[in-house]
């Protein structure tokens, strides 16, 4: 379609476009044509050398080439278009859909696409990945808008973003992924050329508009070919006539190996028979009519391509003989046609299908999951936190589907495959929170769902007895609202600027009442720090969520009370278990594991026994960095505090501090955990023989202590990975720390730089070294 | 202002300590301080954390280390540690919270028992960017720090406003403390080992207090 654009001015500017909306550029040069020919098409130097026939030629318009009468002429007046010539007829069949990817404006990359594989390659996929997903993304490869002709003619490379042949060469080598697609490609695209596309005509001749029409297009080439011969080189020497014959001779000057060959053909034409045969016997070897018998027939004007001169196999509408599989007996032409052409798009699709299947399962292996998708993070914070390293692996992660498979059809579940799974590579976040319930000793795995069922219930029920204590002292628990000021001050009486009103009860003068008091202002303090990179605290009815179970825990455990640090503990529950009753239940289990930690007088904290733990192992395990720390004055440890009192929260990055938490309770894992919990600690040591099935069910950790005997001390695996941290920096340590404040500013680099996994990994390798040392 | 040099190339080296109650804005004040960073979504303090900057005094440098305290009571047997040595402290308040304020007597108790008699301390009022919500009239704070001889200055970490003055007006001093006491004693002060914490009128060994506490661990 010719696209006419009136400016405003009254000189009418025009701007043609190629049917299949590509402007026109460059010359096109058609293998067979040597370059003499081709430059009749575009004359970019100004000579015209198509002689006698056609003095005039100019540049060929686009819609003129196939003749296309469609057109839109347009002016722009002021704000409006003013339509001055509207033509809709078009004289060629409209582009089906399924052939829309071999138009060339449909096969540019757009900037989208370009970014996006930019990207990819960025991310470090690698192109290949690159382009499978986009493959995906896109519904195939048809879709994705590059062949491999264009990255051969480097249309791509010519885009700013890409640039280089490394570039090129790899996106050719993907393009294909097996040998026979190409081929399928290139065989429905000379399909689609030949049925929908008008090749671009180089004569004027109607028998050349006629044999594009009946011949495949490579097949018209060759003949388009022929013509033009026929024009340029050939002369009539003289013409013999007899009876119904006529008997042309034809000097041939092709240049033939840089000589001017003279050959004079004997052509003989029969005008009524429409049958001609020439010396030259070109029909005779391939099929297609010669040079000579073609200006013959100009000469003779014959408007139509002779049909007895047609080889079939080189016809349009010729199918292969496999397509003519299904026998269609007594149906007319039109039917068959439709069809094989159905049963051609049928097998296409199949063959599609089975494509996707197999680029599926590629994906599946080599695209990982976004983990901070589960957890987002605001976008302007994006830049503050530590990048996230894990990656949900398949067949290493424990994923929902394995998970639900764990269970018997009682509900029991069975722990020692679990464990194993989530050793290998965590668990995926869709599932962490009620793995995590029984990772923590909330739930036994040996009892059923109904059993677990009456206990969820039971402490949800115990969850809500508290808070309606707590609401009772202050009215402001579970309101969705908290307080970030002091409520009373530290002699119990209430501090009245801050806008809540309290009912003064008896209850006021009791310690334990004012003591809790004085830590609610200090949790809604820490709440609002706590994690406010994550989307989810922007809500503040979650804020008010974890101040809510902090709050009550401080309620619980007003042994230990709140203390610093224990919202970060509590932040992923609260995310993590949509139910706040089980978000509490979960946390407190969690601080059984480290809630010694958090107690604390005037001269020394809880930590500080694990430090000391620390502080012996280091001591078993690499002297020689314990007394190079211990001549630094470090050798209480202190600038490990952190690691122990948040379990390296602030090392990792949210998922990553997750799924370290994860594989370190799995490896802490004890079978006996839920039974020692519930029994108060009163817990007799069953001397009974740990059979192998049995030692399944204990973490990697775990059971190596149960495996000596070990399970006076109450060490945590945390220790120990504090202790590898220390290993891998040993030789920094040992060569730069002069002081320190050395030791805390290496310590402090690590932020980010770690990885759970290695973490890990060396953890339990010291633990194992220090078994071992220890015993000697 | 000095500019940033490499990190051993200093003549002093002074232990700093940040102390106050939680969320003044301590850490933040510490990050504008040391890497000119604010940060709106800090997270609380576990422990001590740490930083260091160089300075220029006098034509000497002066590397300061400070050490960023939780603010919590909870953690002050942790935090007290650090005050060993410290020759300056920054007892930080929150202008827009009085009880923070209130609370600053307890914090000069807490430093006057565990540090030396000579730490220069400075009050600073942090987070003056929220005047609308100004809980601590200046002259109140200013009346407050003379009575207890120590420097005064409000800032905001925020909007970088008297950081950096702040920080260089308790380095100098030390700094000048430093220089008089060499004098006293008839030495010149660059002639000090370099690199060596000052302990400024120490009359206990610091490294024989931390043993003791060390062999119990």
């Amino acid at each position: 379609m010719a696209i006419g654009h009136g400016g405003t001015e009254t000189t009418i500017k025009y701007f043609y476009f190629s049917r299949e909306g590509l402007p026109v550029k460059g010359k096109s040069v058609d293998k067979n044509s040597n370059d003499d020919i081709s430059e009749e098409g575009e004359s970019n130097n100004g000579s015209i050398n198509f002689g006698e026939f056609k003095n005039k030629q100019k540049r060929r318009k686009a819609s003129f080439r196939c003749g296309c009468l469609a057109k839109l002429i347009h002016k722009k007046i002021g704000n409006v278009y003013e339509v001055s010539k509207l033509e809709e007829r078009h004289n060629h069949p409209l582009v089906a859909e399924k052939d829309m990817i071999f138009m060339k404006n449909s096969r540019n990359m757009g900037y989208t696409k370009q970014h996006f594989l930019y990207q990819v390659s960025n991310a470090n996929f690698g192109p290949a990945i690159g382009f499978r997903l986009m493959k995906q993304l896109y519904g195939g490869f048809d879709r994705v808008g590059v062949t491999k002709s264009d990255c051969d003619d480097g249309r791509l490379v010519g885009s700013d973003i890409f640039s280089g042949p490394d570039f090129k060469k790899s996106i050719c080598d993907i393009v294909w992924t097996d040998q026979i697609s190409p081929e399928r490609y290139i065989e429905r695209k000379n399909d689609h050329d030949s049925r929908y596309r008008s090749p671009e005509f180089k004569t004027d001749l109607p028998m050349e508009q006629d044999a594009s029409n009946l011949y495949t297009r490579t097949i018209f080439f060759d003949v388009q070919d022929e013509m033009l011969v026929s024009y340029k080189f050939c002369i009539a020497l003289n013409v013999v006539q007899t009876e119904n014959m006529e008997k042309y001779s034809v000097r041939d000057s092709q240049f033939e190996k840089r000589e001017l060959v003279d050959n004079v053909y004997e052509v003989e034409f029969c005008k009524s028979e429409m049958k001609l045969h020439c010396s030259c016997n070109r029909y005779e070897y391939y099929g297609v009519l010669c040079c000579h018998a073609f200006y013959v027939l100009r000469m003779n004007n014959v408007k139509e391509f002779l049909r007895n001169y047609l080889e079939k196999r080189w016809l349009k509408n010729m199918k292969p003989s496999k397509f003519a599989l299904p026998k269609i007996s007594g149906a007319s032409d039109a039917v068959r046609n439709e069809v094989l052409e159905l049963y051609e798009m049928f097998e296409s699709t199949v063959d599609r299908l089975l494509q996707l299947r197999l680029m599926l399962r590629i994906l599946n292996r080599t695209t990982n999951e976004d983990m901070e998708s589960y957890f987002p993070i605001r976008p302007e914070c994006q830049a503050d936190v530590p990048k996230t390293r894990f990656k949900a692996k398949i067949g290493k992660t424990l994923s929902e589907r394995r998970w639900n498979a764990a269970f018997d059809k009682d509900g029991r579940l069975g722990i020692a495959g679990v464990l194993r799974r989530i050793q290998r590579g965590g668990i995926h976040p869709a599932i962490k929170g009620a793995v995590w319930e029984f990772l923590l000793g909330c739930y036994d795995p040996n009892s059923t769902s109904e059993e677990r069922k009456k206990l969820r219930q039971k402490r949800r029920q115990q969850y809500e007895s508290w808070k309606e204590q707590c609401k009772k002292i202050v009215p402001i628990v579970g309101s969705g609202k908290f307080v970030m000021t002091p409520l009373v001050s530290d002699d119990g009486e209430p501090v009245g600027d801050n806008g809540t009103d309290l009912p003064k009860s008896d209850d006021d003068s009791d310690k334990k009442v004012i003591k809790w008091k004085l830590s609610l202002h200090q949790i809604g303090l820490d709440v609002v720090r706590t994690d406010r990179a994550l989307v989810y605290y922007e809500n503040e009815a979650n804020q008010a969520k974890l101040w809510d179970v902090l709050a009550i825990y401080t309620w619980v455990d007003d042994d230990i009370g709140y203390v610093q640090g224990m919202n970060d503990i509590c932040s992923p529950m609260v995310i993590l278990l949509g139910d706040e009753a089980d978000a509490f239940w979960c946390f407190e289990h969690a601080m059984r594991k480290v809630r010694e930690n958090f107690r604390s007088n005037a001269t020394s904290m809880g930590v500080q026994s694990q430090l000391g733990i620390l502080s012996q192992v280091m001591r078993v395990v690499d002297p020689m960095l314990h007394q190079h720390l211990e001549g630094l004055d470090g050798g209480e440890y202190l600038f490990a505090i952190r690691m122990l009192m948040v379990l390296f929260r602030r090392e990792f990055s949210f998922v990553d501090a997750l799924y370290l938490w994860e594989v370190m309770w799995a490896m802490e894992y004890n079978p006996n955990m839920f039974g020692d919990y519930t029994s108060n600690g009163s817990n007799e040591v069953v001397e009974a023989k740990l059979s192998n099935k049995v030692l399944k069910q204990y973490g990697k950790y775990e059971r190596k202590n149960v495996q000596i005997g070990r399970t006076d001390q109450k060490s945590l695996l945390a220790v120990f990975l504090v202790a590898g941290v220390l290993e891998t920096k040993n030789k920094k340590l040992l060569s730069e720390a002069k002081g320190l404040d050395d030791v805390a500013e290496i310590m402090g680099g690590m932020t980010g730089n770690l990885d759970a996994k290695k973490a890990l990994t060396e953890a339990l390798k010291i633990h194992k070294r220090y078994l071992k040392k220890a015993r000697t | 202002m000095a500019a940033y040099r490499a990190d051993d190339d200093y003549d002093y080296l002074f232990k700093l300590v940040l102390i106050g109650d939680s969320g003044v804005g301590k850490s933040n004040l510490l990050s504008r301080f040391a890497k000119n960073e604010f940060n709106l979504e800090s997270k609380s303090t576990i422990g001590v954390e740490f930083a260091t900057r160089s300075i220029r005094v006098d034509d000497k440098i002066v590397k300061a280390q400070i050490w960023d305290t939780a603010g919590q009571e909870r953690y002050r047997a942790i935090t007290s540690a650090y005050y060993r040595g410290a020759v300056g402290a920054l007892l930080v308040y929150d202008t827009s919270r009085h009880v923070t304020f209130e609370n600053v007597e307890r914090w000069l108790k807490e430093l006057r028992d565990h540090t030396d008699q000579n730490i220069v301390i400075m009050l600073v009022g942090n987070k003056a960017d929220l005047r609308h919500l100004r809980a601590v009239p200046t002259e109140e704070a200013k009346a407050y720090a003379e009575k207890e001889n120590t420097y005064f200055m409000e800032t905001s970490a925020l909007e970088a406003l008297n950081v950096e003055t702040a920080f260089t007006e308790v380095l100098t001093q030390i700094y000048h403390v430093v220089s008089r006491k060499a004098l006293d004693a008839g030495n010149d002060p660059s002639a000090l080992p370099k690199g060596q914490t000052i302990n400024v009128g120490s009359k206990d060994d610091v490294s024989a207090v931390k043993k003791t506490t060390c062999c119990s661990a």
